[in-house]
This record gives structure tokens, sequence and C-alpha cells, in this order.
């Protein structure tokens, strides 16, 4: 088991910076899903604002977020292999990384394009759910990559 | 039993982290009528993600024989989870006042230190002092 608990001190930086980046692009998308849940619900001006709301958390914290725990990723995987070895959990990681981003991008232009309809009272609630769902399964990649992160199949 | 301890108490830091995200983005928007419902969210997963992170922490450090629960940097690991614990606990309680329509969002002074406890919770994981 020891061996599994010890790691070159250089590791730590790039570690911390893709788990830091990791857990803010979380909470980003978690925050932005329950914006988006309660605009379901809600009329007028408010769904218009809760939709707005859910924008500007997947544009100024998600994305940028995103990009952190990606580059945090790729410095500590080019210090921890050599890309000829790639243990199964890493190729978890990177099957996961790029389509949970791509999920948030798309639901963070169609909750813009939700939330300018709806502003102008031409619509926009269908968007705005097909980008709670995408969301969604983005936090479900998120899960899926932490159990792969922490429990490691070989 | 080490890899399923360790996912769990990951989880809960994620999940920890994911709830004082919602407080920030509510602080951030003034906590307005229409996002005040979250509140209620946050509330019980904030608790959930707080306790997960110290239960399966110390029952990992009881799992693993390298480690023990007197390790400086599992002390440090306590202290700063108290410190998160009391301010995100008072965030929590007043995310959840703002959802009943009682008084305003918590100061940002509670935002600051409990997120600076968790980010400083994160440091000692990563780098382990005196491990």
């Amino acid at each position: 088991m020891t061996f599994l608990l010890i790691r070159p001190d250089s590791w730590n930086f790039p570690l911390f910076v893709h788990v830091a980046g990791a857990m803010v692009v979380t909470a980003a998308v978690v925050a932005a899903i329950g914006a988006l849940v309660l605009a379901w619900r809600a009329t007028g001006e408010h769904r218009a604002a809760l939709t707005r709301f859910a924008f500007r958390t997947l544009l100024f914290a998600g994305i940028p977020a995103w990009l952190v725990m990606r580059i945090g990723a790729e410095w500590i995987y080019s210090k921890e292999y050599s890309g000829d070895n790639d243990p199964t959990w890493v190729g978890v990681g990177y099957a996961i990384a790029e389509p949970s981003g791509l999920l948030i991008l798309i639901a963070t232009i169609l909750t813009y394009l939700g939330a300018r309809r709806l502003r102008s009272g031409r619509g926009g609630g269908g968007m705005a759910k097909v980008a709670t769902v995408l969301a969604t399964i983005a936090v479900a990649f998120f899960v899926v990559a932490i159990w792969a992160m922490t429990t490691k199949p070989s | 039993m080490y890899d399923t301890l360790l996912f769990l108490h990951v989880l809960g830091a994620f999940l920890l982290v994911a709830m004082l995200g919602v407080f920030w983005a509510m602080y951030l928007a003034g906590a307005p009528g229409w996002i005040a419902p979250l509140g209620n969210l946050a509330f019980p997963l904030w608790g959930l993600g707080s306790i997960a992170v110290l239960v399966f922490g110390i029952w990992l450090s009881f799992d693993v024989s390298v480690y023990n629960v007197y390790d400086g940097w599992i002390l440090i690991a306590i202290v700063l989870w108290l410190v998160q614990g009391a301010f995100g606990s008072k965030l929590s309680q007043g995310y959840k006042n703002v959802a009943s329509g009682v008084g305003g969002p918590p100061a940002l002074s509670a935002h600051l230190i409990a997120s600076g406890a968790v980010l400083l919770l994160l440091i000692d994981m990563v780098w382990k002092p005196g491990a």
C-alpha cells in the first residue's frame, strides 16, 4: 500500500492545479444546474435572470476552471507518464476530459441563447432545459473521473 | 477498502467545494429572491460533504498503516476542517435563512474564511507536510 501514497515533491503543484481546477469546475457546473432547475419552475423575468445567472457562472467560472483542470492534468501526466505506458485510469480521465469540456461549452452557448430569448419574450426555456441535461451529464462524468482518479483501476 | 474510502473522502470534498461554489455564486449575485431557493439545496449538501470529508478522512488514517490520526498534517487538516465547518455552517444557515426570506446574505468575510480554510485543506492534503 505504501507505494501508492508516496510521490515526488515535484508532482505536488501540478496535482494541486489539476485537483483545484476540477473542484472549481464541478462547483461552477453544480451552481449553474441549480439555477437552471430553478428556472424550469420560474416565470417571466425571474426565469430569464436565473438562466442568465447560469450562463455567467458557466462562462466566468466553469470554462476557465475546466481549462485549469485540463492544463493541470497534462502537466502532471507529463511528469508521471511517458505516453506509452498509460494505465487504464489515465485513459478514463482522457476519455472524460474532452467530452465534459464540450458539454460545458455547449451548455454555456445554450444558456446564453436561452437567456437572450427569455429576456426578449421569445421562448428559450427549451434551450435552457437541454443545457441543464448536458451540464448534469458533465457532472456525472466528473463523478466517474473522481472514481477513476482515486481507485486507479489498472 | 483504501480505494473506496479515498473515493468517498474525495467525493465528499468535491461536494463540499461545490456547495461553497453555490454560496459564492449566490453572494456575487446579491442573493436576490429568484436565486434564494438554492440555499435550501446547499444547506444539507454542504453538511453531507463536510461530514463525509471528516469521517472518511479519519477512517483512512486508521486504514493506512503509514498514517496516524495524530500526524502533524492530519492534525492540521482537522483544525482547518473545524474552521471551514464553523464558517461554512454560518454560510449554509445564512443562505437557508435567505431562502426562507429571513435576513440577508452572510458576510463576505465568512465566505473568504471558509474558502481559505478549504484551499489550505487541499494544499495540506496534496503536500502532506511532515508525512
